[in-house]
């Protein structure tokens, strides 16, 4: 829906990978990785 | 103006006395040409009652409270000549009363939220009227549940279906043929913003006992009260296709949209996350005051894999 939103960064500069690292309690492996792909193929295009 | 004494030295007057000192019908010591400057007619003459204490000062007044009767309220409506105009016409002298407050001091003292709340919890509950108003408007609520019991029931002014909605979707349980009955009779209810308040207990730390208290809720939407207090995905869906536009408005003090509240509150149900996405795409494009989407909210709190999926793309 929103492919921009993974490269978004709010007000205190992060993104969502940035808070799905600083939060591994919370937010599950598949998620981060899976975000981590996506931030991967966003950037070589 | 003829009046020495002004009106809102005349209501603090009124509001410092304690509880068990008020006297409701003390109003008519003051000037309601002063009151109502905007309403009411000019040629209406004070009541002798303030020609006498017209002469006093404000001090003197200060220092001695009068008492005067509920019946000496029934004056009112001969003393005050109201606008013409139907509707805000008052049908009790209580209810004149009532109107005084709200339209002089609440509109001063408070912001226009907490007045709708007042009108909201009135509706459903007298005591409860008070209590809000002892809260958030500092007034002594034997003041106002004075006016409140001559006023009689609050359906004769307000209109019941503002915030029965609201209230409905507080509740944990709330069943989805009330929900939909409701949007039934109002279907612009699901996008009206009413300020709802609960009673709640919490312990207090002063008096070291639990006290209730009447707890404003975080979020105006209807939508976003039902998430908040995790209703069932049927009746989510419901508000959802009542009105869709209100999945990308700005809602509560973080101003957070309905994805928002969805994933912090409940914990990213996939299927009303492709409820919310179907019937509003722009949705996963709303910031909340911290410039956070949705992807971001999913990612702080433990939401599946499929619903970060959704939301993605």
């Amino acid at each position: 829906m929103y492919p921009e939103a993974v490269l978004k960064r709010n007000f205190h500069d992060q993104t969502p990978l940035d808070l799905a690292r600083s939060n591994i309690h919370m937010c599950s492996d598949d998620v981060a990785h899976y975000l981590w792909v996506q931030v991967n193929n966003m950037a070589s295009c | 103006m003829n009046a020495v004494c002004n009106f809102d030295d005349a209501c603090d007057d009124i509001f410092s006395v304690g509880p068990m000192e008020l006297s409701v019908g003390s109003l008519d010591l003051y000037d309601f040409d002063e009151c109502l400057d905007q309403d009411v007619d000019s040629s209406v003459q004070s009541p002798p009652v303030a020609r006498v204490e017209q002469r006093q000062s404000p001090s003197v007044m200060r220092m001695q409270p009068r008492r005067i009767s509920m019946d000496s309220m029934a004056n009112i409506r001969k003393q005050v000549s109201w606008p013409t105009k139907k509707s805000s016409r008052p049908s009790t002298p209580c209810e004149s009363l009532m109107m005084l407050v709200e339209n002089k001091l609440l509109q001063k003292a408070i912001p226009k939220r907490s007045a709708e709340n007042l009108q909201v919890t009135s509706n459903f509950d007298k005591n409860g009227a008070s209590k809000v108003a002892e809260d958030s408007y500092e007034l002594p609520s034997s003041f106002l549940r004075a006016l409140l019991a001559e006023q009689g029931p609050a359906t004769k002014r307000r209109k019941t279906d503002v915030g029965c909605l609201h209230r409905a979707c507080i509740q944990e349980k709330v069943s989805l043929e009330a929900v939909q009955g409701m949007l039934r009779e109002n279907l612009q209810a699901a996008s009206r913003q009413v300020v709802v308040s609960t009673e709640k207990s919490d312990y207090s730390h002063t008096s070291f006992s639990m006290v209730t208290k009447a707890v404003r809720e975080a979020y105006p939407f209807p939508l976003n009260i039902a998430l908040a207090n995790n209703a069932s995905a049927a009746v989510v869906e419901a508000l959802v296709s009542a009105d869709p536009s209100v999945l990308t408005k700005e809602d509560g003090s973080q101003q957070e949209a309905s994805l928002h509240v969805l994933l912090r509150h409940k914990q990213a149900d996939t299927a009303v996350v492709d409820a919310f996405l179907s019937a509003n795409p722009s949705a996963a494009k709303v910031q909340d005051r911290h410039a956070n989407t949705p992807l971001h909210v999913a990612c702080r709190t433990s939401a599946p894999l499929d619903a970060v999926r959704h939301l993605f793309a």
